[in-house]
């Protein structure tokens, strides 16, 4: 009987021996420092900003956004705060020393800036500490081929159908541009992962076949017919400009009077579906079309994420798109994403976009 | 096994429950509900025994099963029905505005020879939360992780537990008790989310118990394992109702909209705990028990989609627990006892992606408990009963720093009185006033509260039959409505 006693003892010693040891650190002893940095290889730009406001979005609870300004160093310090990935976020005007052609730095000379930042998120290691550096730079896109507009949630309608997506093209540039072995991509997370990855015909930048004139829309169809017939609440798109057609999707619309893009992507037998929720769509010049190893992000043309979250976490480099559209979107709604004005783009698409019904192929809200 | 049923009866910390200990008990005729909701780490102590008796015996004191034989040493059969309607137009946040218990309950004690003594119960349990706003969970806030969505909806809880109880008489002196608890039951909501719940709990205890010849001393040691698990899915429709997860009571995180939302809840807890009695010392009728137990409770909690949900913390809850009954019955049923009892925990709350504490609660609770049974007459019997109870609250978040530091008291008076009308017929009634000062989120100073509990009870040819009806009103200070119960039971045994 004794045996038994000490057994059943040291059983339930055994059994508090299974729980976790209380941790020593409590929460909201969190601390980040940073030092924001404007860098721009070309133009010979590599300082601090100070004055600049920097905005830390926590992704891991719904609270508010922390914000600071930096000091004369550079240098912004959040202290006491949340154990959380945090969404850092700098969109604010700075001023810069006066740089010339010749790469001289000219005395008592600045120019104002609107900068941005280039990271993504700040998760806490450890020790609760974080020091990093961030840079930033300025907000500017020049004009060319622009992603227009992006239908991908679907009509109203019961029987999950959402084959009526299209993406629209337009050239922002006084110039005529040339959509010849332009890439299209679906991006599932970061330009390294590219689920579908579609092309043009024709020579990637040299090619002259496919031109696209100042100020004109072009409409790349997932499947180029009149999607009205089959749900009423749907779109008319057999006078689209482009389909996307997958050879080995033995299913896939192929309407004759379309030209069509072709999937490069080996082993892909889907059309050029994209997500009704989230996802993130890119151009590129065609030049990389390794897709393996991701697409090289100096041959990016445009780049638009979007997502239905207000709380989502990017699935793209913030040099590329720093925000993303379609907030709010539901599925199966007929509406579209569409730049505010035809080619408006400070790569943010949370300000250049706007939820827009029905959606407008070949023309502007 | 109204006794072992109550091992599930307080399914949430102290700090949750208290506010109604002393009204909402009595009310229930002693049954309980929520019972394969989850296991607490310490048993309150049932306001009557399995006979509907104020008169506790050392199994319904310290619910160690070796002393299951020597407390009911008589064979019982009992069936039971019960119905309980609550109204309240005052509630917090995440409370329905109306609540429907219904039980039916079957169990059975026998004494199948000198040595060995077996207990059963069947049960089964419906419960039904009306207009329950947003909250995914049975009871919101005896949760530190707690699911919601954007809607209002009606959700039904049901489902059967069982009970057993062996007790073995190992020497002449020496008892030995096993108990085994299992409930299953299966929540859902109304409206999208339509959230499933499924649940599942097991509560197992084995314990030693002693005495000497002559009764006047006893000791008794006893070990308790439970564990609990529960599964919620939340899907959506076309539209989503955004599922939200909280941590604590102030901060929640959105979860991404997906086709289901899935939470897992896994707890497990251990309790030792040893007695020592004394009987007829000095004094005839004169009893003693000093009881002390100590156990944790662990819960770790996920939350995402089916296949790959992300750990959203870990709940570790440690307490002791102290308890002291004077009691004197010199003759007959006349007498009166004095509980002391003294409960201790610490409950700490650790993040499930950070090494870090984001809750930490400690509560001291100090109860009294004053019991006074008059025999008048062979017909008449009174019975008179006085609750006091302290908490001294210290509960923390710090995600967002936030800190409510409490000393609640609740107080509660009953008298009760029984009347045999005629050679078979007894009449009863119970009433009850009470006060208690709620914890922070009910945002008031103070309920009062009443209640009226009567019926009468008929001997039969096989057994008794007992109606009952119960009425009872909450009022909140500050609150213009009254929140209003209203029940029925039915019991019969023999």
């Amino acid at each position: 009987m004794v045996k038994k006693v000490i057994f059943i003892g040291l059983a339930f010693l055994w059994m508090a021996g299974c729980f976790r040891e209380k941790p020593t650190a409590y929460d909201s002893t969190f601390k980040i420092t940073l030092y924001v940095k404007f860098r721009d290889d070309s133009l010979g730009y590599n300082q601090f900003l100070k004055d600049v406001r920097v905005r830390l979005k926590p992704i891991d609870y719904n609270l508010a956004a922390l914000t600071a300004i930096t000091d004369d160093s550079g240098k912004v310090i959040f202290e006491d705060i949340p154990w959380a990935k945090y969404d850092l976020e700098i969109r604010s005007t700075a001023w810069v020393p006066f740089i010339d052609s010749a790469g001289t730095v000219v005395p008592d000379s600045f120019i104002s800036l609107t900068v941005v930042d280039t990271a993504n998120l700040i998760s806490p290691n450890a020790g609760g500490v974080v020091v990093d550096t961030i840079f930033t730079i300025a907000a500017t896109s020049l004009p060319g081929i622009k992603i227009n507009e992006i239908y991908y949630c679907g009509p109203e309608n019961n029987q999950f159908y959402f084959y009526d997506q299209f993406i629209e093209l337009y050239n922002s540039s006084d110039q005529t541009l040339y959509l010849d072995g332009i890439i299209v991509c679906r991006i599932y997370h970061m330009s390294t992962w590219v689920t579908y990855i579609f092309q043009f015909p024709g020579k990637p930048v040299i090619g002259r076949e496919y031109p696209i004139q100042p100020g004109q829309f072009v409409v790349l169809a997932q499947d180029a017919i009149d999607h009205r017939k089959i749900i009423p609440k749907s779109i008319d798109l057999s006078h689209a400009d482009w389909e996307f057609v997958n050879s080995l999707d033995f299913g896939d619309w192929d309407n004759p009077a379309v030209p069509n893009l072709f999937n490069l992507k080996a082993g892909n037998n889907k059309d050029f579906m994209i997500n009704l929720g989230t996802n993130v769509i890119l151009i590129a010049d065609g030049t990389d079309t390794d897709y393996a190893n991701g697409i090289d992000l100096a041959t990016v043309i445009d780049c638009v994420e979007y997502s239905s979250l207000s709380d989502h976490i990017k699935d793209i480099e913030k040099v590329l798109d720093r925000g993303w559209a379609g907030v709010g979107m539901q599925k199966y709604s007929g509406a579209s994403i569409e730049r505010i004005t035809p080619g408006f783009d400070t790569n943010n698409s949370t300000v250049d976009f706007v939820n827009i019904k029905p959606p407008t192929p070949g023309y502007q809200h | 096994m109204d006794n072992s049923q109550s091992h599930l009866l307080k399914q949430v910390t102290w700090h949750s429950y208290v506010c109604f200990m002393a009204l909402t008990i009595p009310i229930l005729l002693g049954w309980s509900s929520v019972k394969a909701y989850d296991s607490p780490l310490f048993h309150s102590i049932p306001n009557r025994n399995l006979q509907n008796k104020c008169q506790l015996g050392l199994y319904d004191l310290t619910t160690n099963p070796a002393f299951f034989s020597t407390t009911y040493p008589e064979n019982l059969a009992s069936y039971r029905f019960g119905v309980n309607h609550r109204e309240s137009p005052f509630h917090r946040l995440f409370d329905p505005k109306r609540r429907q218990d219904y039980q039916l309950w079957i169990y059975n004690i026998n004494h199948l020879s000198e040595k060995i003594t077996l207990g059963a119960s069947i049960s089964y349990q419906r419960t039904d939360l009306f207009r329950l706003y947003r909250s995914l969970e049975k009871d919101f806030y005896s949760e530190y992780f707690a699911l919601t969505d954007t809607t209002t909806g009606n959700t039904t809880f049901d489902g059967p537990q069982v009970a057993f109880l062996y007790n073995y008489a190992l020497t002449s002196r020496l008892n030995l008790g096993l108990e085994i608890n299992y409930g299953v039951e299966h929540g859902l909501k109304d409206v999208f989310t339509k959230c499933e719940t499924i649940m599942r709990n097991i509560d197992l205890s084995g314990g030693l118990g002693w005495q000497t010849r002559n009764g006047k001393f006893a000791w008794g040691v006893f070990g308790r394992y439970f564990n609990n698990q529960r599964k919620y899915e939340a899907v959506k429709e076309l539209q989503d109702a955004l599922v939200k997860t909280y941590f604590g009571y102030h901060v929640f995180k959105s979860e991404n909209p997906r086709s289901t939302n899935r939470k897992n809840d896994d707890r497990l807890g251990y309790e030792v705990g040893g007695q020592l009695a004394f009987q007829n010392i000095g004094l005839s009728g004169l009893q003693l028990l000093l009881a002390s137990s100590l156990g944790a409770k662990s819960t770790e909690v996920s939350v995402g989609s089916v296949t790959s949900p992300e750990p959203k913390g870990y709940h570790l809850q440690e307490g002791q627990h102290f308890l002291t009954n004077l009691g004197y019955f010199p003759k007959g049923k006349s007498g009166c006892s004095l509980l002391y009892e003294r409960n201790q925990l610490i409950d700490w709350v650790e993040s499930g992606a950070y090494n870090v504490i984001i809750v930490e609660f400690r509560e001291t609770a100090q109860h009294l408990r004053l019991r006074g049974i008059w025999e008048v007459s062979k017909i008449l019997e009174l019975t008179a009963g006085y609750d006091w109870a302290e908490y001294r609250d210290n509960y923390k978040e710090f995600i967002q720093i936030f800190t409510s530091l409490q000393t609640r008291l609740n107080r509660a008076y009953f008298v009760e009185t029984r009347l045999q009308l005629n050679p078979i017929l007894t009449g009863f009634y119970r009433l009850e006033i009470g006060s208690a000062e709620p914890f922070f989120y009910w945002n008031t100073a103070r309920i009062n509260s009443k209640a009226l509990e009567f019926g009468i009870e008929r001997l039969g040819t096989f057994g008794k039959i007992a109606i009952a009806v119960n009425l009872g009103q909450e009022t909140a200070s500050g609150y213009p409505h009254t929140n209003q119960l209203l029940g029925f039971s039915f019991k019969y045994w023999r």
